[in-house]
């Protein structure tokens, strides 16, 4: 097996992989910030692989790429402003 | 060399791998899928957000919540629809290179590996109930029985869509030129591969 990023067998190998670190984390790790910062990044990663590589978007339509690639960013991103700034967001989206 | 002559019975791409490289620039499936996978996307994001909310206004609920969960579950469902969404990437390379035998074979490990995920979310609701965590327990539940009912209804009538490009591939309507509908039925797939990549972490890992 070709251990590159560009290969799917490999891919399916790492994704699976981090998945089990996942779970491992969720039965030992407590709610830090740096746990949430690492499972973020986890899900960017593993949303990424997905969409450049299984769903073979890394060389196709750019506002396609672009859009999928853009929500494993956006989404990682709101995982640790939700964590870190809770009080905030909670007083922003309070309706009374 | 031909580039069918690269595979090995047993689907090693390694040498053929360039040859199965999809177009640049390309629409994969056709437009019409990606209006359907953005509403899709737009749907679960809108869920994603009301986790959140429900979250900092509900902290000692979702603290606690996924110790409740069964992690087990979680993660072979996350382990199933993984290789479920490789096995489709495996069946579309199969058939731009015209092995549409191999392309069914990979197809068909993508179904059963759905319909695994469909039984062992069966298994964990029932788990629950019996646990007694049921929808109005508190606010964590509701969120999580309105993310993961819905999307184990996307992976229900995806299996479906898989089991009609199985049926197209056996009636040989696909081939290295001509693979539209495969490839639309791939990317809808892998858009509910993608969803759960989020769902998972949010339910089951982060406290």
């Amino acid at each position: 097996m070709q251990l590159s990023l560009r290969n799917i067998d490999f891919i399916w190998l790492v994704l699976m992989i981090i998945t089990v670190l996942n779970a491992v984390v969720a039965e030992t790790a407590d709610g830090s910030l740096l746990i949430t910062i690492i499972i973020a990044i986890s899900i960017g990663f593993k949303g990424r692989m997905v969409v450049q590589r299984f769903m073979e978007l890394h060389n196709a339509n750019r506002f396609i790429k672009n859009m999928m690639n853009a929500y494993f960013y956006v989404i990682p991103l709101l995982v640790v402003i939700v964590q870190a700034f809770p009080d905030t967001i909670a007083n922003l989206t309070r309706l009374n | 060399m031909n580039s069918t002559l690269a595979i090995s019975p047993q689907g090693d791409f390694d040498q053929a791998q360039v040859n199965a490289e999809p177009k640049p620039g390309r629409i994969p499936g056709n437009m019409a899928i990606w209006v359907a996978i953005f509403s899709e996307m737009s749907e679960f994001a809108m869920m994603f957000i009301i986790y959140f909310i429900a979250k900092v206004h509900h902290p000692e609920a979702f603290a606690a919540g996924p110790e409740k969960l069964n992690t087990l579950a979680g993660t072979l469902n996350t382990l199933t629809l993984l290789s479920s969404s490789y096995f489709v990437a495996k069946a579309m390379r199969c058939i731009r290179l015209d092995r549409p035998d191999l392309s069914i074979r990979w197809m068909l490990f993508a179904v059963g590996t759905g319909c695994i995920y469909l039984i062992i979310k069966y298994w964990e609701f029932t788990w629950n109930a019996e646990q007694g965590y049921e929808v109005d327990t508190d606010l964590f539940f509701t969120v999580y029985y309105y993310m993961t009912f819905n999307h184990f209804l996307h992976v229900g009538w995806g299996s479906g869509a898989l089991l009609w490009g199985i049926y197209r591939l056996k009636q040989s309507a696909y081939d290295s030129r001509e693979h539209e509908g495969l490839e639309t039925i791939a990317s809808y797939w892998h858009m509910i591969d993608l969803a759960w990549i989020v769902i998972f972490p949010l339910l089951y890992v982060l406290h």
